[in-house]
């Protein structure tokens, strides 16, 4: 059932990934909620460093200033903040800035 | 190791452009302070199991990908009940799976069985992971189905309507209402009702939309009920979303045991 192994049927939710390797977790994706002046001012190939506000997120983006540049959603957030707390670094590199977007590569250090 | 090595031996998980199409319904989520339901704050979608969370996981779940959630196990209602009493409390789920396996291959699920046919194949071994285990309750799960397969009106069986279907399935000795519910949800599609397990339990819990008074045998129609309205709310489907939230919850038990934690 929705869950419950005993009643026989075990649920799939289609995964992006199934690689249980917190070192392995690589994530192409977008900033949400972008900060225009930290944006503004970044470059392809800077480097952030991701970052949690607490056990439960959210995930965050900051600049080499220390300063907030975005949050990060994924559908693999649980697991990403599981390696975090787990103690896993990890770091985003800044692939473009299109339009007050922020396209970013999430991967352990 | 070489940056450039190591990433090309790792699976990037690509999810720009899936955010890019969700972009907009994102923006319309409501600030975190907002009221969701009455006493209930959407939150902060960037934080795990609040309403906004759930919100922004569903969008990006279902604009990406298919969900694949059929659960559908036998072909036709008789099989689907019998495969539900098989499974439960203190089962394995393969065990269960085998059993059921067994009996529809030796073609006793049907009307007017014996207990005595049922209770002799529940109690031949199986093998699982090729050692061999023998299924927990054969004497009772096999009273349970005999009852069953011998009512006189299961050519009377509800099923055209949702909510009509699981009354009926609640008249069976061996189910409740979350087996109810699960029937009839993989029988008839239905949106109508909704599995509360322990991880639909404890996501309403950290949300805030159950009360840790709540019991989820003994209240389970006002669980349901709330369910289904957090469904309706963030208008998001209720098989789906459940078999989201159970994976995700699942994945997630130190964070979800911290929460409630800090919840009491």
């Amino acid at each position: 059932m929705s869950g419950s192994s005993g009643d026989g049927g075990i649920p799939s939710v289609n995964r992006p990934n199934q690689n249980e390797n917190c070192e392995g977790l690589v994530i192409n994706t977008n900033l949400a909620s972008p900060q225009a002046e930290v944006i503004n001012a970044l470059n392809p190939g800077d480097l952030l460093e991701i970052t949690i506000a607490s056990d439960q997120g959210p995930i965050q983006a900051i600049n080499q200033a220390g300063i907030l540049a975005g949050n990060i959603i994924s559908r693999e957030q649980v697991k990403l903040l599981n390696c975090i707390i787990s103690g896993t670094v990890y770091e985003a590199e800044v692939l473009s800035i299109n339009d007050g977007q922020c396209n970013i590569q999430i991967r352990s250090i | 190791m070489n940056y450039q090595l190591r990433f090309e031996e790792l699976d990037v998980i690509e999810e720009t452009p899936l955010l890019e199409r969700i972009n907009k319904q994102i923006s319309t989520i409501p600030r975190p302070t907002m009221d969701f339901m009455p006493g209930i704050k959407w939150g902060n979608y960037g934080e795990l199991f609040t309403p906004a969370y759930w919100k922004v996981q569903y969008l990006m779940y279902s604009e990406n990908e298919k969900f694949d959630i059929n659960y559908r196990l036998g072909d036709n209602i008789l099989e689907e009940v019998v495969a539900c009493l098989l499974g439960g409390f203190g089962l394995k789920s393969e065990i269960g799976l085998a059993a059921f396996q067994r009996l529809k291959t030796r073609r006793q699920i049907k009307e007017a069985i014996t207990h005595e046919e049922i209770l002799t194949s529940l109690k031949e071994p199986f093998v699982n992971n090729e050692k061999s285990v023998h299924y927990r309750f054969p004497n009772q799960k096999a009273k349970y189905i005999t009852e069953f397969l011998n009512r006189n009106d299961l050519k009377l069986i509800p099923l055209d309507n949702d909510i009509e279907l699981r009354d009926w399935l609640l008249s069976i000795n061996g189910i409740g209402p979350k087996t109810a519910a699960w029937v009839t949800r993989n029988y008839l599609n239905s949106e109508n009702v909704a599995i509360i397990d322990i991880h639909i339990y404890r996501a309403c819990l950290i949300m805030g939309l159950y009360s840790k008074y709540y019991d989820i045998q003994k209240d389970y129609v006002k669980l349901e009920k709330i369910f289904l309205q957090f469904c309706c709310e963030l208008d998001v489907q209720p098989s789906k979303m459940d078999a989201l939230i159970w994976l995700q919850m699942k994945e997630a038990n130190r964070n979800v045991l911290k929460l409630i934690n800090d919840k009491n």
